[in-house]
């Protein structure tokens, strides 16, 4: 044991993804035996942080360093020899195995090669019991909910006789009581000896729990305090403070006519949701995850049934049943993961902006091919697509013109109300000015938007009207800029 | 503007299956006792005619990123059955061979219907289909036998004027006839993006069922194709089991020879023709090489490993392994 030395440092680290910086000059000291508490908005560099602490990513420059070493992780392996162990927010783990053979995972006890299924199963539950979880260890985790399956992941982390153990958002599916559970089990730990890192948005957690917090923002470290010399009004200001570049466009455009209407619609997830977009307008949804947005816009689109309230769309109520109901009306929804959900990949930029119109385009089942590609050329000169031609695959664009393949052909198809959900995560500065462009120019065209996005800078600026999420519910609607922005944070909390 | 060089970059496979069955081609004819003559490029044409219709009948499934394992016995049923209809006045030969075909539409239909409304996954769903196709085979040809109208199976195995094959005019002409069409077709573009990304294509607002639907009832088509000069070939039926497992391997190999990838979304079924043709060449190369047929099977594979090998070199790419699953 190396006294006086931090146990686990992080030294000018810096992340870049192809280009783009993830995190930036990041100095940060874990001392033995402390909480430190991490909090930031989504996109901050919480999660690349995680994925550096535990060896699943190498920093692009920087350096590590363990009880005043340097160390390089060339991959998990190493950081769980040394005793850094993570519980993710979504669980990692095998659902078709027991609990038993879960906690073991990698890890398992064998004779002669041969696995102790038996031994296993008695120290699970002896494990399990000694944590006052009531779970059993024979049960498929699949089978747990959600809540257990995260506190067997805790469980699996603990009995490994961590020394640094880091909590991602463990608490966003649990229940109160699974979460009183859990933070006994963080005491503990802590009692016996580990640092613990603990990940999250709801302050009241971090205060109850931590002694010393660290604010992230747009990748940089903003501050770090000691929670009992600080308060929640000082976190939420250090995490919302204004980025330096103004990058936002915010053209006046005439407000037309409704598009979408809902009355007190309801559905899985989120209940008595009301409110109206118009031609010419941004309404921007704010909440942390799992606040009902995301299941809100789904429902719109056809993906789930609503149970109670009505839709209207340009004041006539209307059915939706299926993604091509609501595609038929002229709305359209860019999905927050693009790459899998919004393009195909692995064909041509062309393809994926006619896609949607190929039943539009020539006669008796033939594509016209002309008209293919004069449809691609109008769209990428319309949004200034940058693209070698439109044969070259979507795969090899950057994330913005990415992004504008999609709304390209749903313009084409002749979509009036975009619905873009996490528009701008993971993409660089210049990209989000582009796509924030492409905002203003739907507007100009007559379109209306429905913006959901965790980053609050962003839904602030942009929206005309901005609707704050709350447990599947709406706690507020401010107009453009009439709310403090601390004030809309403190609603989405619930602080 | 350089769109051409997409189009050639969209295309290097199938140039690549082609330029590697030329090259393998031409080594084997000059090694071969007769040389360049009409009658070894009809031997060839022959053996390679009926892999390339089963390998155009996988890749049509392929290309949705499923996978069909009854196009064998699909393959052998149609022949059997076309050993019993195919004969008579010219009438009665045409009658039987649009009924061969309608019997592997049929099959392929359900192949179709039970991968989509039965949800079961396309591996699961065709050895099961495959098996009871191979059944109603063997009721239908307990024994080998039958007869075929031999006009008909002459004029399509034999040399057209210069020596040509036949049965390459035939498959050509079946290319003009479908694939082409396909390809340019609305239904050829939904297949496609079925394939490359089914959520991004069912959120498109595409008939993904349909394409899907479309896809492995093109397969039994072709597969008939395949069964009908199958029996053109030998002049009778016969439910061999062998011949079903083995073109069945053998096609999904010469669909990955051909470029297409069998996660989906890329490549076409002229490439798997020319995957098909290498497949037979090597075996037609081992001959003039004298090399002992025993070795035959180990060599196939050998080739076949490779050249998988060379297909995913873009994942020995990939530094972090989390970029494949993210």
């Amino acid at each position: 044991m190396a006294d006086g030395y931090p146990l686990f440092e992080l030294v000018g680290i810096e992340k870049r993804f192809t280009g783009t910086y993830a995190l930036k000059g990041i100095d940060l000291a874990f001392e033995p035996g402390e909480v430190h508490a991490i909090a930031g908005e989504n996109g901050a560099g919480k999660s690349t942080l995680i994925k550096l602490l535990t060896g699943a990513h190498q920093p692009s420059a920087g350096g590590l360093r363990w009880e005043g070493r340097p160390v390089a992780f060339r991959g998990p392996g190493d950081a769980l020899a040394l005793g850094i162990n993570a519980v993710h927010q979504e669980v990692v783990a095998c659902p078709h195995l027991s609990v038993a053979a879960n906690l073991y995972l990698g890890d398992e006890r064998a004779r002669h090669g041969f696995l102790r299924k038996r031994a296993m199963l008695h120290e699970g539950q002896r494990l399990l019991d000694r944590l006052g979880f009531a779970i059993r260890a024979e049960a498929t985790l699949g089978d747990l909910t959600i809540g257990q399956q995260q506190l067997v992941a805790t469980a699996r982390a603990a009995h490994r006789g961590v020394r640094f153990l880091i909590f991602d958002e463990p608490t966003g599916y649990l229940t109160r009581q699974e979460t009183e559970q859990l933070f006994r089990l963080i005491r503990a730990l802590n009692a016996d000896g580990a640092t613990i890192v603990y990940i999250s948005h709801r302050l009241e957690e971090i205060f109850e729990l931590a002694d010393r917090v660290t604010v992230l923002r747009d990748g940089r470290l903003v501050s770090t305090r000691r929670t009992a010399e600080t308060s929640e009004r000082e976190l939420i200001r250090d995490m919302v403070a204004r980025p330096i570049e103004e990058l936002h466009y915010k053209r006046a455009v005439p407000v037309g006519e409704k598009l979408l209407e809902t009355r007190s619609l309801s559905g899985p997830g989120f209940a008595d949701i009301s409110l109206t977009v118009r031609r010419g307008e941004i309404v921007g949804l704010y909440g942390l995850i799992g606040a009902g947005r995301s299941e809100f816009v789904t429902t719109l689109f056809g993906r789930h049934r609503s149970t109670g309230g009505e839709i209207l769309w340009q004041d006539a109520p209307v059915a939706i049943r299926r993604e091509v109901d609501a595609i038929t009306l002229g709305m359209a929804l860019v999905p927050e993961s693009r790459r899998d959900q919004g393009l195909c990949l692995n064909l041509g930029v062309g393809f994926n902006l006619a896609l949607p119109s190929y039943d539009r385009l020539g006669r008796f089942g033939l594509v016209d091919r002309g008209a293919e590609r004069v449809l691609a050329r109008r769209q990428i000169d319309r949004l200034n697509i940058v693209a070698p031609g439109p044969g070259i695959h979507a795969e090899a664009l950057s994330g913005g013109n990415q992004q504008k393949i999609v709304v390209g052909k749903w313009l084409e198809r002749g979509a009036r109300l975009f619905i873009f959900d996490e528009p701008t995560v993971g993409v660089d500065v210049g990209t989000k000015s582009e796509i924030y462009r492409v905002f203003a120019d739907l507007l100009d065209a007559g379109a209306g938007i429905i913006l959901i996005s965790s980053y609050l800078p962003e839904v602030y600026d942009l929206s005309d009207r901005l609707v704050v999420f709350r447990g599947g519910r709406t706690v507020a609607e401010h107009g453009w800029k009439t709310a403090e922005v601390e004030t809309i944070l403190t609603e989405a909390i619930g602080a | 503007m350089s769109d051409w060089r997409y189009r050639v970059a969209e295309h290097r496979s199938t140039l690549l299956a082609a330029l590697v069955f030329v090259a393998m081609f031409a080594i084997y004819v000059g090694n071969h006792s007769a040389g360049f003559s009409a009658n070894v490029v009809q031997t060839a044409a022959n053996k390679g005619v009926l892999l390339a219709f089963l390998a155009i009948a996988q890749t049509f499934v392929v290309l949705t990123s499923g996978i069909d394992l009854s196009v064998g016995a699909m393959f052998i049923l149609t022949n059997c059955l076309a050993s019993w209809i195919v004969v008579g006045s010219a009438a009665m030969t045409a009658l039987g061979v649009a009924g061969v075909l309608l019997a592997g539409l049929v099959c392929g239909a359900v192949n179709g219907a039970i991968v989509i409304f039965g949800r079961l996954q396309p591996i699961v769903a065709t050895i099961a289909s495959g098996a009871v196709y191979f059944g109603i085979a063997l009721a239908l040809r307990p024994n080998p036998g039958g007869d075929v109208s031999s006009d008909l199976a002459d004029m399509l195995t034999g040399q057209l004027w210069g020596g040509i094959p036949a049965s390459l005019v035939v498959l050509f002409a079946v290319i003009l006839a479908i694939w082409l069409p396909f390809r340019r077709s609305s239904l050829g573009r939904a297949v496609y993006a079925v394939g490359s990304s089914e959520v991004a294509a069912y959120m498109s607002g595409v008939a993904t069922r349909r394409a899907k639907f479309a896809a492995y009832t093109l397969s039994g088509l072709f597969a008939a194709m395949g069964g009908l000069m199958l029996t053109f070939f030998t002049y009778s039926g016969e439910a061999s089991s062998a011949n079903a497992a083995t073109y069945t391997l053998n096609s999904i190999a010469a669909v990955v020879l051909g470029g297409v990838s069998l996660f989906g979304g890329t490549g076409s079924a002229v490439g798997a023709i020319f995957g098909a043709l290498i497949f037979r060449t090597i075996n037609d190369l081992l001959f003039v090489f004298d090399l002992d047929p025993l070795w035959q099977p180990l060599f196939l594979g050998i080739v076949l490993l490779i050249s998988v090998c060379i297909g995913s070199v873009r994942l020995l790419r990939i530094r972090n392994r989390l970029d494949l699953f993210g």
